[in-house]
């Protein structure tokens, strides 16, 4: 009987942690500092530019992140190129003294020639804020702090050489022109975020 | 010497077959397919993995053992891999190393978004993923994430008492 409480109590638990944000909810925990891989303090609303702010949750080894990132330096320049602001943030709590720590995380930021803020999210805050899960999943802010587009980076894991469907960069050129995005939400397989 | 030759020959058959182990690559549309023609069982347990991933790998020998627990007519469990083509192999040896029986798949490679949806509409693509169907595939309760095994028997539990 006890037994059935307790896992009656988990799923209890389960059901109100935060849900996946929806197109059009507005940006969560903009004031949340973030150390930055640079030693400094940030947030989401100091990072956000003029047209918005893109969140990229990641961390350094899921194998995801590691086929998708050879796109990290062009999605952070097409950001720039529209005005919005670009940040990666590392979530994995649980490993944030490990494979995830800052040390770890500046390395794997040198090693990948990152050119953008790569952040540390202690005890995942701004990812339960978000209701966001796993890496790497992607979400685009507009100027008014409104979410546009939600999801994969594009249609291809494996190769950028084979995606049809390039769904963040469409987004991000057509949030810079004033265009209507034509894509707001899509699916990818992911690694799990290690809360804590 | 020709009669102990061939009692070697079969015995080296014997253990090469038990440990011959095919993993089709499957759309979820072939998945679905195959299970509908394979099983009875009045739940199927979909447990959506893959060898990279840590959660997945910690979660498998629940799921293993809950195929062992249940009555074949009431649960199925199918093991699907979301490893690429080069894990191939590695899929292999973990479920040789897990003694996994019944089918187990790996997904075809690429139309991820398509596969995510086929197997639950809800399902965000995070792994693990286990989702528990009846027999006509239609899903009665699914999980993102890690869970133990006093978990998932519970929920099974409750479902066959359901049926009554």
């Amino acid at each position: 009987m006890i037994i059935r409480f307790m896992l009656l109590f988990a799923v209890i638990i389960f059901n109100v942690q935060a849900r996946d944000l929806d197109i059009n909810a507005k940006l969560p925990g903009g004031d949340y500092v973030l150390q930055n891989i640079d030693g400094k303090n940030t947030s989401l609303d100091k990072i956000k530019k003029a047209n918005g702010v893109l969140v990229i949750f990641s961390c350094n080894t899921c194998p995801w992140v590691i086929r998708w990132q050879d796109r990290y330096n062009l999605i952070s320049a097409l950001s720039k190129k529209n005005d919005i602001g670009f940040v990666a943030v590392n979530s994995n709590a649980r490993l944030h003294d490990s494979v995830d720590s800052m040390d770890e995380m500046i390395y794997h930021a040198t090693a990948n020639e990152y050119d953008f803020p790569y952040v540390m999210d202690e005890d995942a805050k701004l990812a339960k804020a978000f209701g966001a899960m796993k890496t790497p999943h992607v979400y685009l802010f507009d100027a008014n702090d409104r979410l546009v587009y939600t999801g994969a980076i594009d249609d291809n894991a494996k190769s950028a050489k084979r995606v049809k469907k390039n769904y963040l960069m469409d987004a991000l050129s057509s949030l810079g022109s004033g265009k209507n995005i034509a894509t707001r939400k899509t699916k990818a397989l992911g690694c799990s975020i290690k809360f804590n | 010497m020709k009669k102990y030759i061939n009692i070697i020959l079969v015995i080296t058959q014997i253990s090469c077959s038990s440990y011959d182990f095919n993993v089709d690559t499957v759309t979820a549309d072939q998945l679905f397919k195959n299970i509908k023609k394979n099983t009875s069982s009045e739940y199927i347990l979909i447990n959506v993995w893959s060898t990279w991933c840590l959660p997945c790998v910690e979660e498998f020998p629940y799921i293993v053992n809950l195929e062992k627990q249940y009555d074949a007519k009431d649960l199925d469990v199918v093991f699907l891999s979301t490893d690429w083509d080069e894990n191939a192999l590695e899929v292999n040896q973990f479920l040789k190393e897990q003694n996994v029986i019944g089918q187990h798949y790996r997904k075809k490679e690429g139309d991820d978004e398509n596969f995510i949806n086929s197997i639950s509409q809800s399902w965000s693509g995070v792994l693990p993923f286990t989702g528990i169907y009846d027999k006509n595939l239609n899903l009665k309760a699914y999980w993102e994430g890690k869970r133990d095994e006093i978990f998932f028997k519970f929920k099974i539990d409750s479902l066959l008492l359901k049926k009554g």
